[in-house]
């Protein structure tokens, strides 16, 4: 297992420009939070989904440079760009193309797809990842999970289609055990009482679809006066979050491409109180998982810019995954 | 704890008065680019006063277009560290003013049913020192 860093990391930064791309790469290598790079390709790249030349050269230099590996590369279907229609299959296989093309050119060897493309999309687009040696992995992000009845369709698409460039992207937020504390102030400061995170929670950890248990918590906050806008932003929680069991990963061990380490915060013991490292970091390493595991911190999605600096708790990520394949190392 | 999807406005806060129109810049309150057609609605107040859509242009990546036109701008990108310029025509202001923003954006890649895309609202209200 290869530790590394998604870029989108630094959300924070990036968008209030505290950082170009050379000096957020500069940073990443001075804090030893690569070598892995990946990039959401319409987050880094001005002109995504092309590149020019000069782009090229200079993504080139500065890797060099600083001595670190692109991994993945995030790309997005906007089947929703144009304004009067939705994308056709066709369009949204030729947007795809696009950016295995732009993945290529800057050595990407794996570039990530979400639920968005369909498996005609995926189909068509096969012998593409084939030619350019792109493995496609479908993130498989909550409240999606390995088990869940979209992602089920996927896999046996897959199943149908037959090809070693297609596989999965586990994210660890498929697989939480509990809601980021950091969450759970940012509602408090939105108006819901402490009855009603306890609520939210219950409802959570309770059982049936995600849109289930937030309807049932929306309906009865919304009949008991809580602010609407502390109820809209609660739908986060059961659509970020999710709930499926760690163990579930095993089913989809052997078509691994590529892992998203989320994370949103850490304890003074250096833990994840909202995600089970140890337990999912034993399970990668059980299944002989020797891909690149990239860092991603996201709770920039409750913690705006200048609240925490973003590439210390990817450090403290990286600090973690290392405790415990160093534990493990050590049995 | 304010989230960088929730931020039009990033500082310092100052407004320009060019050519008789008052001009400001605008950050796209999203985490990564997005075509220019998703711009669904943009609502501009000057010291709570609405400026008519007629009145307001928006310039990204060099064009500038109405709110309007940018419906039709599905293959033009707005880079989300680039700061689009919205220029108002017809408001006069003194050295300070309360500036009032709700853009509407279409995230495209995110479906919440068969036809239709997350909608995402994102409101700023703010006071601004003018330079003339």
């Amino acid at each position: 297992m290869k530790t590394g860093i998604t870029l989108y990391s630094a959300t924070n930064e990036w968008v209030t420009r505290r950082y170009d791309l050379e000096s957020l790469l500069a940073a990443v290598a001075e804090r030893g939070i690569g070598p892995g790079v990946e990039i959401v390709g319409f987050q880094s790249i001005p002109t995504f989904p092309d590149v020019s030349e000069d782009f090229v050269r200079d993504w080139d230099r500065l890797l060099t440079k600083y001595d670190l590996v692109p991994t993945c590369l995030g790309s997005n279907i906007d089947v929703a760009q144009r304004t009067d229609r939705l994308l056709s299959d066709d369009e949204m296989m030729a947007s795809l193309e696009r950016q295995l093309d732009t993945a290529h050119r800057l050595g990407f060897g794996v570039v990530r797809i979400q639920i968005g493309a369909n498996e005609r999309v995926i189909e068509k687009v096969t012998p593409t990842a084939e030619k350019r040696d792109i493995k496609l992995g479908m993130e498989l992000h909550a409240p999606e999970g390995a088990r869940t009845p979209a992602i089920l369709k996927v896999r046996a698409a897959y199943d149908r289609i037959g090809s070693p460039c297609l596989g999965f992207i586990p994210d660890f937020s498929a697989t939480m055990r509990a809601v980021p504390p950091g969450e759970l102030d940012q509602l408090a400061s939105l108006g819901l009482a402490q009855e009603w995170i306890d609520r939210l929670i219950a409802e959570w950890e309770g059982t049936g679809a995600p849109f289930e248990r937030f309807g049932r918590f929306a309906a009865a906050a919304a009949a008991d006066g809580v602010p609407q806008p502390a109820i809209d932003a609660a739908t986060m929680v059961f659509t970020m979050f999710g709930r499926e069991p760690v163990e579930s990963w095993r089913d989809i061990a052997d078509q691994i491409v590529h892992v998203h380490g989320k994370c949103y915060g850490f304890d003074e013991s250096g833990n994840e109180p909202s995600i089970d490292y140890p337990a999912i970091i034993n399970l990668l390493a059980d299944v002989d998982y020797r891909g690149w595991i990239s860092t991603e911190w996201e709770g920039h999605v409750f913690m705006g810019p200048g609240t925490v600096d973003s590439l210390d708790v990817v450090a403290q990520q990286q600090a973690l995954v290392n405790r415990v394949l160093g534990e493990r190392a050590s049995l | 704890m304010t989230s960088i999807t929730s931020l039009v406005f990033h500082p310092p806060y100052v407004a320009r008065v060019e050519d008789g129109d008052l001009t400001f810049e605008l950050a796209e309150p999203w985490y990564r680019s997005l075509p220019v057609s998703c711009i669904t609605d943009l609502e501009v107040t000057v010291n709570a006063v609405a400026v008519p859509r007629e009145n307001v242009t928006i310039t990204i990546g060099g064009t500038t277009r109405t709110v309007a036109e940018c419906a039709d701008a599905w293959e033009d990108f707005w880079f989300v560290q680039d700061r689009a310029t919205v220029r108002l025509r017809g408001v006069s202001v003194g050295d300070e003013l309360r500036l009032g923003v709700h853009l509407a954006l279409r995230i495209p890649y995110i479906m919440v049913g068969p036809a239709t895309a997350l909608p995402h609202h994102a409101f700023g209200e703010e006071n601004f020192e003018v330079v003339r």
